[in-house]
């Protein structure tokens, strides 16, 4: 309990029993709970720094884990890389039980990392993280013209999605018409 | 590898919605789905400015405090010269573009401005506007240029001499239902203070709220004294009075930081209501009619009674937009209408050498700051870099010798008149406008592509930007290009002669050995 927290409890007259008390309570050891991601790493992290993920916090409120159930049965996100859960991981723990700044200078300037970041963090939802990787992947295209932001976010054209739906309706009609003709010749 | 098509539409709109002003613009024309999520997400701009005066058109759109994009076009004999610039009033960060001429500058503008803001989605908080008094012919006009596309705006705001001609015409541009406050507004230019120090405002309410408020707004720039009070409080009865515009009138006035020695006391008088705040901010003086005065009562008690007029309790853009207005006077002395009264035949110029030398202390502070922000230019409004130039100028030089036989006409470039105070403007290079380029404007159903090609910066030279293209301007890489150019010709015609020389010279040696 901080110092000034102390002083006001110690100041109310009303329950002057109270406040010694929980001045002098010890206090409670943070419980750890462990995530993994594709690479099957485990990871670590305090019931605190997990709060930022509404997912996890979800999770953890619904399941009612020991720590050593938490231990034994790891969180799996198997959508999501080693080295972006590590990130996301780093993130909670450095802004843990802290009120977060406006803006986030750490996190990845290269996009397919960040786009891999933004992700992740939807997937967990960690709201503040996810404003900040937006906010990123905004300024990745600040002063940009159309044909450079399709180059950044390589973005195709109209005349490119239109080219890559005609293929694919092809290709799928072709598999479709190899699989009648395959069901045929086995009935014969 | 994830990349932007593979992002969820939510995640894609939560990206739009933190892009800037021209990068959401850029983001529409990139593709079908992505003009999409662009248009299903919201924006608000503080406050748009539209001008129309004698040839020149003026679109300034507001971003935020000391955040705006600024486009002038300036009609001339030769095309149309488009001037921009982004959150700089350094004549060395206004580049220049070149348009075909046209012979409606006042549909070109407005079309840029219908396809930049013309939106579901995009409010307007206020739109400003100067037209020159005596064209009068925008109401039929302005229906058929906007083809039915509207403008989301919450205030109209014009100078006094405009408003009623503003109120012929802004049903045709704007949504009933979002249009809340129409304002006329003036200044009273005084040598004394750079800002404002006394607004002195009526607003006029007819029936209930969903109808339009009418606001008339007069600042005053004279430090306040008993004499200014007792004329601002005369005006405001006068208002309050003021038969022609029936409905619940509310005069008042709000003087910024003021000595308590020089407020006088509030003059009472038979079938008016008046209630004085004086706050740690300001003092104000509310005025109305005895038989409204219930609406007074919410005035009572307020923590700060200068509404956006407030430094530290206000809306902070308007408070630094009111504020910073008569630094037109420096900036762009062509809009100044909305100055009714200076001080004296010298206030003009004592103010535009007062701004002048307030600036650069503002630039000198600036550049003694340890870590200046160094933020990217928007989508066409950004400085050119050397290298860019280069090669653009490589294309053009390229594009010129493949379509030498191609009619091209040469523009001149002119220094604008709007930067008639500012001697250090570079000028653009001269574009050589291509017959393709030319189309552009010509065929009036392809004017509204015009926004884009205004933007594009394929067939643009800016201006170099003061840090890095001091030395390198582009009358100089023009020439180079043109040196470069000679020299080609210089190799082609001498290398024969020269070739044919020497084989005369060893036929008569041979002969003669």
């Amino acid at each position: 309990m901080s110092s000034t927290e102390q002083g006001t409890s110690s100041a109310a007259p009303a329950e002057p029993t109270t406040a010694p008390e929980s001045a002098a309570a010890p206090e409670v050891p943070e419980s750890f709970y462990y995530v993994h991601g594709k690479d099957k790493v485990v990871h670590k992290v305090s019931a605190g720094a997990l709060q930022h993920s509404a997912l996890i916090h979800g999770m953890i409120s619904n399941l009612g884990y020991t720590e050593e159930q938490a231990k034994a049965n790891p969180f799996p996100f198997e959508n999501i890389d080693g080295d972006i859960l590590q990130m996301v991981v780093d993130w909670c723990n450095q802004h843990k039980g802290k009120p977060t700044p406006p803006e986030d200078t750490n996190l990845p300037k290269q996009k397919e990392k960040l786009f891999d970041l933004v992700l992740a963090v939807n997937y967990l939802e960690i709201k503040e993280l996810l404003t900040y990787c937006c906010k990123q992947v905004a300024m990745m295209v600040k002063g940009k013209s159309p044909e450079e932001i399709r180059e950044i976010w390589m973005i195709p054209t109209d005349a490119e999605d239109e080219a890559a739906e005609k293929e694919a309706k092809k290709r799928a009609g072709k598999e479709a018409a190899g699989e009648t003709a395959a069901a045929a010749g086995d009935a014969k | 590898m994830v990349n932007w098509s593979q992002l969820p539409p939510e995640i894609k709109r939560h990206v739009a919605k933190k892009l800037d002003f021209m990068s959401r613009h850029a983001m529409k024309s990139t593709s079908h789905s992505d003009r999409l999520i662009v248009n299903s997400t919201s924006f608000e701009l503080p406050r748009v400015r539209f001008g129309y005066k004698g040839d020149r058109c003026l679109i300034v759109i507001y971003t935020g405090v000391e955040k705006f994009l600024r486009l002038e076009m300036i009609k001339e004999a030769h095309g149309i010269t488009v001037l921009r610039s982004e959150n700089s009033w350094d004549p060395k960060a206004i580049s220049s573009k070149q348009l075909p001429p046209t012979s409606d500058l006042f549909k070109l503008g407005l079309l840029f401005l219908k396809s930049l803001l013309a939106e579901k989605l995009i409010l307007i908080k206020i739109i400003e506007f100067e037209i020159d008094k005596n064209e009068k012919i925008f109401k039929n006009r302005i229906s058929g240029i906007m083809g039915g596309a509207k403008f989301r705006i919450n205030e109209i705001a014009a100078n006094t001499v405009n408003v009623e001609f503003v109120e012929e015409f802004m049903n045709f541009l704007t949504i009933r239902k979002d249009l809340k406050i129409l304002r006329n507004f003036d200044f009273h230019a005084f040598e004394e203070n750079l800002g404002f120090q006394l607004v002195a405002e009526v607003s006029t309410m007819h029936g209930g709220e969903s109808r339009l408020r009418y606001y008339k707004s007069m600042f005053y720039m004279n430090t306040v004294t008993p004499n200014t009070q007792n004329l601002s409080n005369d005006l405001l009865r006068n208002l309050v009075r003021d038969d022609e515009n029936e409905g619940m009138k509310l005069a008042a006035a709000h003087i910024l930081s003021p000595h308590i020695d020089e407020i006088l006391p509030t003059v009472r008088e038979e079938n008016y209501s008046a209630i004085r705040e004086h706050t740690k901010c300001g003092y104000s003086n509310f005025w109305m009619e005895s038989k409204n005065e219930k609406a007074l009562e919410k005035y009572t008690n307020l923590p700060c009674s200068l509404g956006n007029y407030c430094k530290d309790c206000g809306d902070p853009f308007e408070y630094w937009y009111y504020q910073n207005l008569p630094r037109r006077i420096l900036h762009e002395p062509f809009w100044t209408d909305f100055i009714s009264f200076y001080e004296n035949g010298k206030t003009e110029n004592v103010l535009r050498s007062k701004f002048r030398a307030d600036e650069n202390r503002k630039k000198q502070h600036l550049k003694n700051q340890k870590n200046p922000k160094n933020s990217k230019n928007s989508w066409g409004f950004g400085q050119i870099s050397v290298e860019k130039l280069m090669e653009k100028m490589g294309n053009f030089n390229g594009k010129n010798t493949k379509n030498k036989k191609k009619k091209s006409r040469k523009l001149a470039e002119k220094v604008p008149e709007i930067l008639e105070d500012s001697e250090d403007f570079q000028n653009s290079e001269d574009v050589e406008m291509s017959p393709e380029d030319s189309e552009v404007l010509e065929n009036p159903d392809d004017v509204e592509n015009a926004p884009e090609d205004l933007f594009s910066e394929d067939s643009e030279l800016q201006t170099a930007p003061e840090d890095n293209l001091d030395d390198v301007k582009d009358s100089e890489i023009s020439e180079d290009v043109r040196n470069s150019e000679n020299s080609k010709i210089l190799i082609f015609l001498l290398f024969p002669i020269l070739g044919a020389f020497i084989f005369y010279w060893i036929f008569i040696e041979f002969f003669a050995f």
